[in-house]
């Protein structure tokens, strides 16, 4: 089988249909004159939707239906209609994932924007700086030396003392 | 009196106007209903079920789609919870069972019940959904908008399983048909191997 008749044969059931645009329609319509293969599958379909319509439902009697409507009126009669839904406005509990998922995303961005905007010392100055920084203001005295590592250094100070710290080396 | 106006007063209780409504579409939902489970009284249950499930729930109906359609997805669920509830795929289809009134002579008849015992042997062979739009399509005329708005999904797929349902049913009809023929030519060979 060509290519091309492969690409036209999945079209067949919808040009039988009628449902193809009109190019499509006029397209197939070519081909199928010029092949063979293709106007015999198109005969095999218009087989098989012929089979179906002609093999309908087969006709029941007049006492099947009065016997259906015997039945059925006696299944009726101990029912009744359930009352009218409320017509309030609920949100599906689906849509609820768009906001719990938007606030998580504000939530996250504004979180690490204040982490990405927090100071690092290291960044800001030479760690001896912090160091006699911190001797002039007494933060700590001569002889207890502190450690190299600030980030340390700076968690163990008061938040005064910090900030003390900090207002000097910036200045 | 038009399907809205009886609609309104079957949601206002009133049984009669009801009844109108099943009188109107019984056999539709009858035969949709045999189509999907290829069982007379079973599927004489199913459309009864589906007309007191609508009775139920008229009030639920807004009148925004077509009664028909609307019953005829009620028919539908039914059927198709009938069918996962029974596991039914792959039983024997029994369609000896209807008196068939054919004005054609009776080796005419024998044909014709023959021809419809394998379309329906080739229908059954066929997922449940792919069978509900042939049914609604070819012998309701349902357009594909409605198939999807009965069956849910979209237009496209409804076209889909529509295109799909006509190649395996096409497939599984000439296999048959093959069959049949290759059994008629070999009347001798087939009777030895049926014997032994």
């Amino acid at each position: 089988m060509k290519w091309r008749c492969a690409l036209i044969q999945r079209w067949l059931p919808a040009y039988l249909d009628g449902d193809l645009p009109s190019f499509w329609r006029r397209r197939l319509g070519a081909h199928l004159q010029g092949c063979p293969g293709c106007r015999e599958e198109l005969a095999g379909f218009q087989e098989v939707v012929r089979r179906v319509q002609a093999a309908a439902v087969p006709h029941r009697a007049p006492a099947f239906w009065q016997d259906f409507h015997r039945e059925l009126h006696l299944k009726l009669a101990q029912s009744a209609p359930a009352p009218e839904p409320s017509r309030t406005f609920k949100l599906p509990y689906y849509l609820l994932g768009a906001p719990a998922l938007a606030g998580f995303l504000i939530w996250a961005f504004m979180h690490l924007g204040q982490m990405s905007h927090k100071p690092v010392l290291t960044a800001m100055v030479a760690p001896e700086q912090v160091v006699y920084a911190g001797m002039e203001d007494g933060a700590w005295q001569g002889d207890e030396f502190p450690s190299w590592d600030m980030e340390a250094v700076m968690a163990d100070l008061t938040h005064q003392e910090r900030q003390a710290v900090l207002q000097r080396v910036r200045y | 009196m038009t399907d809205p106006q009886l609609v309104a007063r079957a949601q206002e209780g009133d049984l009669p106007a009801f009844e109108e409504l099943v009188k109107k579409y019984q056999r539709e939902i009858y035969g949709l209903a045999y189509r999907l489970v290829l069982d007379a009284e079973e599927a004489k249950d199913l459309a009864q079920q589906a007309f007191l499930q609508a009775f139920v729930h008229i009030r639920s109906f807004r009148q925004q789609a077509q009664f028909r359609t609307w019953l005829f997805r009620i028919a539908i669920n039914q059927c198709y919870s009938y069918l996962k509830s029974k596991k039914k795929f792959g039983d024997p289809v029994d369609c000896e069972e209807f008196v068939l009134v054919g004005e054609d002579s009776p080796e005419e008849d024998l044909v014709a019940q023959d021809r419809r015992q394998r379309l329906y042997a080739a229908l059954q062979r066929l997922p449940a959904k792919q069978r509900a739009v042939i049914t609604l399509k070819l012998e309701q005329g349902l357009s594909y908008e409605e198939i999807s708005r009965v069956l849910g999904g979209t237009t496209g797929a409804a076209r889909v399983n529509y295109c799909q349902a006509l190649k395996t049913l096409k497939k599984f009809l000439q296999n048959e048909d093959e069959h049949e023929v290759a059994v008629r030519s070999y009347p001798k060979v087939v009777a030895r191997i049926s014997r032994r």
